[in-house]
């Protein structure tokens, strides 16, 4: 098998071990029943988002310290995955707290700060796409994505920091989960980052294509003129 | 169960939607870089700058 072909075989192999275990191995929670199976991907999803939002962070000082352009890619393709997996949270919560919570939606800490941050690297990647291409675009999103982390501490602290409807998953009093239940957690969160990293992988590359294809076009452009 | 279906088909039309995202870049970028390969090689090249050059 091509290297190529096993790297994203080996991440949907890890993907359908998880809905499996999520399908046939979690017990099915007593009081919420078989709905609470979300509770797999929606955790996974945000704790990956918040992942990808750190990297952006951490790429976007490392961008401006050494002004190498693999930090700048880095830091975009990581918001982009960022924004998905917190988008796959927003979706989920919802349909988790209808049945549970009896709303779709209320303006809870925890959900609204989270809402802000979607909004804020939606905003990110809408100023990588009408800034034009070159050196200012990449400092101008790594300035923003520095100042956009400050709300990511928020989000994770809310449910500790002010009162929440939202459960804490993980406290000094337990998880609160059976051994099934934490097996399976564990290995959505091992799924979601061999996903994330593979996307990071394969988004990254396609940035540099891009960069250096656009570079030769204007040279091109200009011996030609 | 309705909601459990919803979430989990919602969550891999995400996933898979962004991967088909991907694909539509990656074929414009490869349409890019073949026109690209075309205007470098010189064995296209030539014959379209002495095309240029002889309508001039």
């Amino acid at each position: 098998m091509p290297r190529t072909a096993a790297l994203p075989m080996g991440v949907a192999a890890v993907m359908l071990t998880n809905i499996g275990l999520i399908f046939f191995y979690a017990p099915v929670e007593r009081t919420m029943g078989l709905v609470q199976k979300i509770f797999y991907h929606h955790v996974a999803s945000a704790w990956i988002g918040m992942a990808a939002f750190v990297v952006v962070f951490i790429c976007s000082i490392a961008f401006l310290v050494q002004r190498q352009p693999r930090w700048d890619y880095t830091a975009r393709a990581s918001a982009e995955l960022g924004t998905l997996f917190t988008t796959i949270v927003l979706v989920t919560g919802p349909l988790w707290a209808r049945p549970v919570w009896n709303t779709w939606w209320t303006w809870d800490p925890r959900l609204t700060s989270t809402l802000i941050m979607w909004f804020m690297y939606a905003a990110y990647l809408l100023l990588q796409s009408v800034v034009s291409e070159g050196e200012t675009r990449s400092r101008l999103a790594a300035i923003y994505g520095i100042a956009a982390f400050v709300n990511v501490p928020l989000v994770f602290f809310s449910i500790r920091w002010w009162r929440s409807l939202h459960p804490v998953v993980i406290s000094t009093a337990g998880t609160g989960l059976t051994r099934e239940m934490q097996l399976t957690l564990a290995s959505s969160v091992i799924a979601f980052t061999c996903l994330y990293a593979y996307l990071l992988h394969l988004r990254v590359r396609m940035l540099r294509v891009e960069e250096q294809t656009a570079l030769l076009e204007a040279q091109i452009i200009r011996e030609e003129t | 169960m309705l909601y459990l279906a919803v979430a989990y088909g919602g969550i891999w039309l995400l996933i898979f939607g962004y991967l088909a995202v991907l694909g539509r870049k990656q074929g414009q970028l490869e349409e890019r870089l073949e026109a690209l390969t075309e205007l470098t090689d010189p064995s296209e090249r030539i014959p379209a700058l002495a095309a240029r050059e002889s309508d001039a």
